[in-house]
């Protein structure tokens, strides 16, 4: 067991998080092609063609064993693509009658069987590598799985009663994980009533303090650390507790668990609500009727996605839906990265931050490489850009950086 | 950057009626031959034996030397930005009144308007504006634009008093000509000739600490300073004659513009060091390079504005020596 205190770090104070839970089911899912920004999209389903939940939806050109599923039974509505053939979106319309296929048969127990049951269901998009935040190749093995047990995001759900409701297969879903790795760490929040087996290749990690605690960046470089080490030395993986859970159902039942428990709240709305719904499911659905002018964010209020006129979907790895009033109208400011102590205060990692922040500016790759800054995301900087006197876009920078050495390399 | 401007209200303020005093006492004393006709008009208002009225009276005098100062250094400044910005088709820069305000304070309060004009061009354009503005610059717009003026009009250097030309310079700056130290409560205060907003050292720990509190400063570069002057002041002391070095350690601290460059330039979040052991490098060299300088150096008895040039000059070198120690042995891609 690993104990990993972090101090610094801020929780925005944004209200209570809810706790009435209610279920949505959606009228229309989607997968979005803004999850996944490093496969190059094939798309395998036309316009009017019926699905059923666990088909394939889309490929990687690159990597065919890479495919993603439908989350739900339905008629594909969209398939959108954008510039350079990227695709942006696959939308189905739900039809709940339909019942869920069975897309898991035998039973895997080797760890290449594992990996090609996931890859067959599409749950291998669960699993993300660092460094340069991508989903691992079909091939690509790891030393370290992080699972993300907790969320420290403001007002994210609480992953203790889901996990507690459904253990069994959480463990399940971890024993199997374990068998692609040397290491297995589940982070689980110090004070979370939460048990996990532990094994020599699994290994609880009990996390406290403040946000970013959670952030699986702040994980990895964490774990890391506690073993002297700077940075991490070889790619890791991380996979979020809700995809753990569906990876278990699918060994248990053979079936595809597509649900998601989401919060559903922020300053924009009255009253919160923690939501039992699928994956890519349609916002509108979600918020119910809101006041004018609200901005419905995908993901976390600090580093998640706001759709602007399109219409919404949630996110592959969100796990929140955060609702804000009407923005005013921001003065853009011109001025550059400010040397402040205040960016130190939030920034729990062994990494430099001022000379990260002022690299990642300039896009200086070799500096960036030098302080071991690979395996960071753009959520990782999102409470500096929060803080940040001039509203810098960190996140951004740091994806245009990494995108440089990821070719470069 | 506007909480600078608050921060150093305090100091401008006492600095401005401070400016006006001493050009009182010194027309009252008889030290200044040719005096501006508005200033003896003014000065002879007052009843020598009322004391509040003199207090005014004084009030005035500064604010008529500061206030057409200040507005040619502002304006300047603002067109400097205003043409800036059309060029590159960019926001006005955030930080452009900053520099300018600070600039005022800095100046020797003989400065022509035409001088400081030139000051505030130097400033805005060679400090600020051909560096990208606000968080790219590598020295304080307004320490260069008064740097400048120590350079290239070094005859304003001595002028302590809104009087030009007329050589009653702060204590450092005339130490050679005799006199003693100022006294520690008026220095500390800031009753005593010097830069135009530049004179109290208790206005200036007002400002930083405001700056500390809101967390634009880091406390480690003052704290840095401060080290930096106590140890080479006792090394100075130990080794040199000078009566600058004989003076006490801690008494540097309050002499010339040192209180009001560390807290309002040495501050400034856009050249600072990015480490927090860079930061306390940085302050420690300020402070030491201000009494080494005035100490050693005949020439430049006023010392922290060159110290506090080299200091931040050398912030890029440290840093990125110090930053080698963070490199990580081997490759993670």
């Amino acid at each position: 067991m690993i104990q990993l205190e972090i101090h610094d770090g801020l929780n925005l104070a944004l209200g209570p998080t809810p706790v009435d839970v209610i279920d949505v089911q959606p009228a229309a899912v989607a997968l979005l092609g803004a999850d996944y920004p490093t496969v190059r999209t094939q798309p395998a389903v036309a316009v009017g063609d019926t699905v059923r939940r666990g088909d394939v939806l889309f490929t990687d050109r690159t990597n065919p064993a890479l495919r993603f599923t439908a989350p739900a039974a339905g008629r594909v509505r969209a398939v959108e693509m954008g510039p350079r053939r990227r695709l942006e979106s696959v939308v189905i319309d739900v039809d709940a009658g339909h019942p869920n296929p069975t897309v898991l048969r035998g039973t895997p127990g080797s760890a290449e069987e594992i990996r090609e049951a996931l890859q067959t269901a599409g749950l291998w998009a669960a699993l993300r590598a660092r460094p340069y935040d991508r989903i691992p190749g079909p091939d690509e093995t790891a030393n370290a799985l992080c699972v993300v047990a907790l969320d420290t995001n403001p007002l994210a759900p609480d992953p203790a009663p889901l996990v507690q409701a459904r253990a069994e297969e959480f463990r399940e879903g971890i024993s199997r994980l374990s068998l692609l790795v040397q290491t297995c760490y589940v982070c689980m929040a110090s004070d979370a009533d939460l048990s996990c087996p532990e094994s020599a290749t699994i290994v609880p990690v009990r996390v406290s303090g403040p946000h970013p605690a959670g952030l699986p960046g702040t994980l990895i470089y964490g774990i890391a650390s506690q073993q002297g080490r700077r940075a991490p030395q070889s790619p890791v993986w991380y996979v979020g507790y809700q995809d753990v859970i569906a990876i278990g159902a699918l060994f248990l039942t053979g079936r595809l668990s597509a649900d998601r428990t989401v919060t559903v709240a922020g300053p924009g709305l009255p009253q919160g609500r923690v939501v039992r719904t699928l994956m890519g499911a349609s916002l509108d659905g979600l918020t119910g009727a809101l006041p004018d002018g609200a901005r419905v964010i995908s993901g976390s209020v600090l580093s998640g996605r706001e759709s602007g006129r399109a219409p919404a979907f949630l996110g592959r790895y969100h796990q929140q839906v955060s609702v804000l009033e009407a923005a005013p109208a921001e003065v853009p400011d011109s001025s550059g990265m400010l040397s402040l102590e205040l960016f130190e205060r939030v920034w729990p990692l062994d990494v430099p931050v001022l000379p990260l922040l002022k690299a990642i500016l300039v896009e200086d790759t070799e500096t960036v490489a030098a302080l071991g800054a690979t395996c960071l995301a753009p959520e990782d900087l999102a409470l500096c850009a929060y803080l940040c006197p001039a509203r810098l876009d960190y996140g951004a920078a740091l994806e245009r950086t990494l995108d440089l050495l990821r070719r470069g390399s | 950057m506007r909480l600078f401007v608050l921060a150093s209200l305090p100091a401008a303020l006492l600095g401005t009626w401070n400016l006006g005093w001493q050009t009182l006492l010194a027309i009252e004393g008889g030290l200044v031959e040719m005096v501006p006709a508005w200033l003896g008009v003014v000065a002879n208002l007052a009843d020598p034996s009322a004391a509040a009225e003199r207090v005014l009276v004084a009030a005035v005098m500064g604010l008529g030397t500061v206030v057409p100062l200040a507005a040619v250094a502002i304006g300047t400044s603002a067109f400097w930005a205003a043409v800036f910005a059309r060029m590159r088709n960019r926001p006005v820069d955030a930080g452009w009144f900053t520099s300018a305000w600070l600039l005022i304070w800095l100046l020797p309060p003989g400065t022509t308007l035409g001088v400081a004009a030139l000051a505030a061009s130097f400033g805005a354009v060679v400090g600020l504006h051909i560096f990208g503005g606000t968080g790219r610059y590598l020295v304080n717009p307004a320490l260069l634009g008064v740097l400048f003026v120590h350079f290239s009009y070094p005859e304003f250097l001595t002028s302590a008093l809104a009087v030009p030309g007329t050589v009653v310079g702060d204590w450092p700056q005339t130490v050679d000509s005799g006199g003693d130290a100022p006294a520690v409560m008026q220095a500390l205060i800031g009753i005593v000739p010097g830069g135009i907003g530049t004179t109290s050292a208790l206005a200036c720990l007002f400002g930083a600490l405001m700056l500390v509190v809101c967390r634009i400063a880091s406390w480690r570069v003052l704290a840095g300073a401060g080290v930096g002057v106590l140890v080479s002041g006792a090394v100075l002391r130990w080794g040199a004659a000078d009566p600058l070095a004989q003076l006490e350690v801690w008494r540097h601290v309050l002499l010339g513009n040192f209180a009001f460059s560390l807290a309002f330039l040495a501050t400034d979040p856009s050249p600072a060091p990015l480490l927090r052991s860079t930061r306390w490098l940085y302050g420690a060299l300020f402070g030491a390079l201000t009494v080494i300088i005035r100490v050693l150096d005949p020439v430049h008895p006023e010392g922290s504005l060159f110290a506090l040039l080299l200091a931040g000059l050398a912030v890029p070198i440290m840093d990125h020596l110090v930053l080698r120690r963070y490199r990580v042995a081997g490759d993670v891609s």
